[in-house]
């Protein structure tokens, strides 16, 4: 129990960290990149990693409310 | 210092009067999609989140929102400069009350914050404490919403994108879908999952357990109250972020009644499709999710393209309100995170379909976007997390119970209902 518990906890941390990542992806695109079109596939790469943090931290209080994560 | 002329400020006058009714209409609509045992409460709450964020706005807020023009800070990151935070006085203490837009711009802020403030009560209605809405509201006010607020309507990084990076015209939110419905709706997610779910929602089997909200009339009546109010941030916030003169504000008015309508109608028919009648309370989120929508495109959209993004929107509701709650075992009474975030983020993003900008406004809006989940998200979390370490949002069980009311105020809203249909429900 304690093991699924820290589990969820670190799937938890693990969905905020990718949020965050997700973003400086998509902020350092802007600054460092130059081409539209480059800049369109990075940011819609920080959006994707974004999307998968939030998954993340969804599952975690989705698992929290008994259901299955 | 940009002024109004004299039309205009009679305008922003007469419009800043009307944003209180978007205000009175959200307390409502959350109200009624509430259970009969936490009315009273709910709408305290609805007073007492829009009067403390609108204090914290005064004292802190708005000296980190600021205005385009006023003293900021900008943070270096290679070539480029961010502007990224206000740095005006205390107290409204950087503003002349002389006309200048900034002082328009803070009244229009004062009251969108109210309404940012609202959208995660009704997310936690019936178990959410009064001092920890009061709390909430601090943050809110204080830090989270102005900062936000500073990036897309202050001058700051997200508005500059076009004149810093050439990405179109730079991120645009005239009518606060991002600053504050897709940032509420954010918000409501981060406290409705902090909270938890209803002690009988998910109780008993893995399928949630349907709680209808206690007063339709609240809901529907609430609705009624919303458009008036929505026309007013709408039209203020073209007047003010947009530029748009008095005469181009016909059609923005129009746009945004024509988006809520197809958005009703179209959670109209998809719930006489599924379930063989109408749902209110659908129908109700799916006029209000059209009115965000429109928040973003109202000012830039033609009548054909908002009638065809309301229709999307509405018509998506009813499906995105139940993965919610099927899915997320996410227990969100007043259907905020769809109807507020989801509903912003896709007004936002449809943005960029529309008008004729610079190349790349798709971009900008994307990163708009992106920002909202990347960063708003996270930070709204870790500081409402901190917040409910120390003083817990929810209530007891035997609060939850009781009842909001009896247990927060020690009177119940309608003394004369003596039955909760629940109480008899397996915990």
């Amino acid at each position: 129990m304690s093991g699924m518990t820290t589990l969820t906890l670190q799937t938890r941390l693990a969905g905020l960290a990718l949020l965050v990542a997700g973003w400086i992806v998509l902020l350092f695109s802007i600054v460092l990149l130059s081409t539209p079109v480059l800049r369109y596939v990075f940011v819609i790469a920080g959006l994707l990693v974004e999307l998968l943090g939030l998954a993340m931290v969804g599952l975690h209080h989705r698992s929290e409310t008994g259901g299955r994560a | 210092m940009m002024y109004a002329d004299e039309p205009i400020a009679v305008l922003c006058i007469v419009l800043i009067a009307g944003l209180p009714l978007a205000l009175a209409g959200l307390a409502l609509l959350n109200t009624g999609l509430g259970r009969s045992r936490s009315a009273a409460q709910s709408l305290l709450g609805a007073l007492l989140a829009v009067s403390v964020s609108a204090v914290a706005f005064c004292i802190l807020g708005f000296s980190f929102a600021g205005f385009q023009g006023m003293t900021s800070y900008s943070m270096v990151l290679g070539s480029a400069r961010l502007d990224w935070i206000g740095g005006t006085g205390l107290f409204f203490s950087g503003l002349q009350w002389d006309g200048s837009l900034p002082g328009y711009a803070a009244a229009f802020e004062i009251f969108a914050v109210g309404l940012a403030a609202l959208i995660p009560w009704g997310a936690g209605a019936d178990r959410w404490r009064l001092r920890a809405i009061g709390l909430a509201s601090v943050l809110i006010g204080g830090l989270l919403f102005p900062v936000f607020t500073h990036w897309v309507w202050g001058g700051g990084w997200l508005s500059a994108l076009g004149a810093s990076f050439q990405i179109g015209s730079g991120f645009l939110d005239p009518g606060g879908a991002a600053t504050v419905q897709a940032f509420g709706g954010i918000t409501a997610l981060v406290v409705v999952w902090l909270l938890g779910p209803r002690s009988t929602k998910f109780s008993g089997s893995e399928a949630p357990r349907a709680i209808p909200g206690h007063h339709m009339i609240y809901v529907l009546f609430g609705c009624m109250l919303l458009l008036p109010g929505w026309l007013a941030f709408n039209l203020l916030g073209a007047t003010l972020f947009a530029g748009t003169t008095p005469q181009l504000l016909v059609p923005v008015a129009i746009n945004t009644l024509l988006c809520s309508a197809m958005a009703l109608l179209a959670a109209l028919f998809i719930t006489r499709i599924r379930f063989g009648k109408p749902d209110a309370s659908l129908c109700a989120n799916g006029w209000v999710a059209g009115l965000v929508t429109s928040s973003a495109i109202a000012a830039y959209a033609s009548p054909a393209a908002a009638m065809i993004a309301g229709a999307l929107i509405g018509g998506a509701l009813p499906w995105l309100v139940e993965l919610l709650e099927v899915y997320g075992r996410v227990d969100d009474p007043s259907g905020a995170i769809a109807v507020h975030g989801i509903a912003g983020l896709w007004g936002l993003f449809a943005l960029g379909f529309m008008g004729s900008f610079p190349p790349g406004q798709m971009l900008a809006q994307l990163i708009g976007i992106g920002t909202l989940l990347g960063l708003v998200l996270p930070f709204a979390y870790g500081c409402f997390w901190l917040v409910n370490k120390v003083f817990p949002f929810r209530t007891t069980p035997e609060g939850e119970r009781l009842g909001m009311d009896l247990h927060e105020l020690g009177a119940g809203a309608y003394p004369e209902f003596v039955i909760y249909g629940d109480d008899f429900l397996p915990r």
